[in-house]
């Protein structure tokens, strides 16, 4: 049989369709069901709205956010302050990591990158200080 | 006369004015517009997930991702094709993927039995029936591409899209695939399988 013998066949053939056939009972709730719950997956939470349903995560990264504020122009004494900050945001991060939408995990991240910067800075003055102490025997100004 | 399949654009291909409103109502975020759509095209985004898996669970859970998708996805959709053609390429790719990984789950199980029979269709089956049964023993592309040319009457260029292959490709598959569903028909006849009535 050549190609267009197999053509003519095949659509003689295949010319009457299988009954047609019916998604099964429930089909659209359970679709309905997954888009509902896609919806809220793809809505953008900004962090700081977590504390509608979160507010021991969310008063932990307001504390956090003004401790790397005062972190960052209050000398050293904020050092340790500011590392317990940090870990807090984790804290919360790891709470709320199911739930986390890339835009409030983006967030939490710049939240920790300024709590760390604030820590390396500070530790950065902190050990200038100290070696300028030990060189020149004075205490600097 | 009947028309050659895939030549004249289908019933189901013409978006209605009501349905652009739906999807403009989709992209606004409106997902009661969204069940209608979901209510018009389940039927046939199950059948054709099921004329390419032949699995009845499968089926489901394909056309339930290719709805999700599509809702997901609903923003990007230009309107260029009819929505069920768009719904059609996500689902197709989905299916494709699915035939693949059962094909080769189901050549391992027969690499285990070691045996390979032909297929055996009741003589009380309809040919429609029993012509369905034969598509679905043919490789996913080849399959996929005779049940979207022939049952869905979807044009080669548009099947070339949704398989994301070439026409000359998609040709290729048909060809391949209206030979091998021959030899499988008159292997079946051979066995008493198949008689048009």
């Amino acid at each position: 049989m050549n190609d267009e013998d197999l053509e003519r066949w095949t659509g003689e053939a295949l010319r009457a369709k299988p009954d047609p056939m019916q998604a099964p009972a429930g089909f659209t709730d359970r679709v309905m069901a997954r888009v509902a719950a896609a919806a809220v997956e793809s809505r953008a939470v900004p962090t700081w709205l977590i504390a509608a349903s979160d507010p021991v995560a969310a008063v932990g990264l307001t504390v956090a956010l003004v401790l790397a504020l005062l972190a960052s122009w209050w000398p050293e004494r904020l050092l340790g302050v500011a590392a317990l900050a940090n870990a807090w945001v984790w804290n919360g991060a790891a709470s709320l990591a199911r739930d986390l939408d890339p835009a409030a995990l983006l967030t939490l991240v710049a939240c920790s990158t300024l709590l760390i910067g604030a820590v390396v800075w500070r530790t950065w003055r902190a050990t200038e200080r100290a070696l300028i102490l030990a060189l020149t025997g004075r205490r600097g100004s | 006369m009947k028309p050659e399949p895939g030549t004249s654009p289908s019933k189901a291909r013409v978006e209605t004015p009501e349905e652009r409103d739906w999807i403009a109502r989709c992209r606004a975020g409106d997902a009661r517009a969204y069940r209608a759509l979901v209510e018009r095209y389940q039927d046939r985004a199950y059948a054709l997930a099921y004329r390419m898996v032949r699995s009845r669970a499968d089926a489901e859970e394909i056309a339930q991702d290719a709805f999700v998708r599509a809702w997901r996805g609903i923003g990007e959709f230009r309107g260029d094709a009819s929505f069920m053609t768009w719904l059609y390429r996500i689902l197709v790719r989905l299916a494709l993927d699915r035939a693949e990984t059962l094909k080769a789950r189901r050549a391992r199980e027969v690499a285990v039995e070691d045996r390979e029979e032909p297929v055996s269709l009741p003589p009380d089956l309809g040919l429609a029936r029993r012509m369905d049964q034969l598509l679905g023993e043919l490789p996913p592309r080849e399959r996929a591409a005779l049940t979207l040319f022939y049952y869905e009457d979807r044009p080669i260029a548009e099947i070339a899209q949704m398989l994301g292959m070439p026409e000359n490709t998609v040709k290729t598959h048909m060809s391949r695939g209206r030979a091998a569903l021959r030899e499988a028909y008159e292997k079946a006849e051979r066995l008493g399988g198949v008689h048009e009535r």
